[in-house]
């Protein structure tokens, strides 16, 4: 497989020379493979966001690389400065950056800034605005009148209508009930089928993980200590455990059930699969 | 990137430095202060400069970082020092060019106020800044200043402002950082193009900012009066200050201290400004 993004022995460290020195990435090495959606679990603080900063040029690591495609993007300025298009980057809490009058106008911000012609930008709204589900009505409204989880799906069309190779999600479902949690993965997966893009998605739930990706890289102070599929990192569930990661309860459940002797896979990560594997381990029948 | 600006420089530690009371280290900054105007003499200011560098070790400060704390002024000891070399006339003619003169006395001069003002602000750094929480300080600043509630000031009011602010500092700063990079994320471009462009470009980082500092404020406001936060009225503190006999020694020493410069410059030689 081809990769979209590697990174090689990155090391981070914030307020050098005081007593406050963290050492935020160390030695860390990974690759995101293209076309796959890949997780990054992680606790607070484990370096995460730090390194999704250095994947679109905003944070220069003190040793490695990022290479995005083919490019060294921290050698030169310009492929710095073009890492911002090529790596779509939305942030946590995102609704915190809208600005413009009306959504129509915030979501164009990014396509203006790529000096695309008006018709071009008017084009990749519609659709960014498509994809996240939000209505031609609301595109007129002013990006402070509209509720919270309206906000964080039209700043994350923003970043989606700039058609970034790679798009990397920093939590994008943090903070919203279950409806804005599904309409986000949702809008993210519609988004996903139809571009192909490869994703990047930071979060803490391992149930959403276990449900949308494909590879996992688990954070642990600074260092990637797991990398891999996700049936390969959820095999691990001693050492994930050991961590304070749980894996999903369905997929316990699963677990335990096969334990018991009850023919269902190992690898299940959402209730309708647990309902299948159910259903054909006990001669099935129709939903 | 923002984050390298110290503005909440406080380094937390356990000396004797750190212990003392807050309202004593504003009285001994203030006396650091006198002492610094009232030492008449190179001899003088030296011994300040050596007084300052036994606080950065007593208070087990890394002198990088307090190096690091003058940075911001090196331009205004140069500018001034190189002005007053070519401005102050003296009897000892060193070096003369067309109308350019320089004496002796003007270098001594320039010497001085370049000692003055780095020992101005690396002492009063040591003894406030780098030692003191801006908890700490604003508590000390509002006991000392109480006095002054007899005669209607809102010395709580000020203080619990100052203590918000400061709070808020590295906050604001962290903010602004993330919507600047949020904002270069999708091509924001901040440091190219004319004057008019640039000041535009500071549009979408200005708005979520007020935006996101109402928010705060506001929930700051309702959060405090659930706790039944009601201004100064029957308001008591957690951690009472109390003056303690190492806060006495400590001023002593600062008394001294002042006392011995001022005769240090009395008494020794070289010229007096």
């Amino acid at each position: 497989m081809q990769n979209a993004i590697t990174v090689q022995n990155v090391t981070y460290v914030y307020g050098e020379g005081t007593p406050f020195r963290v050492v935020a990435l160390d030695n860390v090495s990974l690759n995101i493979e293209k076309g796959k959606l890949t997780g990054i679990i992680g606790h607070t603080g484990s370096g995460k966001s730090t390194l999704l900063q250095m994947l679109n040029g905003l944070v220069k690591p003190d040793i490695g690389k990022i290479i995005v495609g083919e490019d060294d993007i921290y050698s030169n300025k310009k492929l710095r400065r073009e890492a911002a298009f090529r790596v779509g980057l939305v942030f946590q809490y995102p609704e915190y950056q809208l600005f413009e009058d009306t959504v129509r106008k915030d979501i164009a911000f990014g396509p203006k800034n790529m000096g695309l012609s008006d018709e071009e930008i008017e084009t990749r709204v519609k659709e960014a605005a498509a994809f996240v589900g939000l209505s031609e009505e609301i595109l007129e409204k002013s990006p402070f009148d509209i509720s919270g989880g309206q906000k964080r799906r039209v700043a994350i069309a923003g970043i989606l209508a700039m058609k970034p190779d790679i798009l990397v999600l920093d939590e994008p479902a943090s903070g919203l009930d279950p409806i804005g949690r599904r309409e986000i993965f949702g809008g993210l997966e519609n988004y996903r089928n139809a571009t192909g893009t490869t994703m990047v998605i930071v979060s803490h739930s391992m149930e959403d993980m276990a449900r949308y990706a494909d590879d996992l890289i688990v954070f642990e102070n600074g260092k990637v200590i797991m990398q891999g599929t996700k049936q390969e990192v959820f095999a691990k569930e001693k050492e994930l455990r050991a961590i304070g990661l749980e894996l999903p309860q369905i997929t316990r459940l699963a677990r335990r059930l096969s334990d018991m002797g009850i023919s269902v896979s190992r690898d299940i990560y959402t209730v309708d699969e647990a309902l299948d594997a159910l259903l054909s381990a006990y001669g099935g029948g129709d939903k | 990137m923002l984050k390298d600006v110290t503005l909440g420089q406080y380094l937390p530690g356990n000396t004797l430095l750190h212990k003392t009371d807050p309202r004593m280290k504003l009285i001994i900054t203030v006396l650091f202060i006198v002492s610094v105007f009232v030492a008449s003499n190179l001899y003088a200011l030296l011994a300040l400069l050596a007084f300052s560098v036994i606080l950065i070790f007593v208070s087990k400060l890394s002198p990088k970082i307090v190096f690091r704390g003058l940075k911001p002024i090196i331009f205004i000891v140069i500018f001034t020092s190189v002005v007053s070399i070519f401005w102050k006339k003296g009897e000892n003619l060193l070096f003369s060019f067309w109308k350019i003169e320089i004496y002796e006395e003007g270098i001594m001069y320039a010497l001085m106020i370049a000692l003055r003002i780095i020992v101005l602000i690396m002492g009063t750094n040591v003894l406030l800044s780098y030692t003191t929480s801006p908890i700490a300080l604003t508590d000390g600043l509002e006991q000392l200043l109480s006095p002054l509630k007899k005669i209607k000031i809102p010395v709580h009011d000020f203080s619990m402002i100052m203590t918000i602010a400061l709070r808020f500092i590295p906050t604001l700063i962290e903010e602004t950082d993330r919507i600047m990079s949020a904002q270069r994320s999708r091509g924001a471009d901040f440091s190219t193009g004319s004057l008019i462009k640039r000041a535009k470009a500071l549009i979408p980082i200005f708005i979520p900012l007020f935006a996101s500092l109402i928010r705060r404020a506001d929930e700051l406001a309702v959060a405090m009066e659930c706790r039944c936060y009601v201004g100064d009225n029957g308001r008591t503190s957690m951690n009472k200050l109390k003056y303690s006999a190492r806060d006495f020694i400590v001023l002593f020493v600062m008394i001294a201290v002042g006392v011995g410069v001022f005769f240090i410059g009395k008494y020794t030689g070289g010229p007096k400004f």
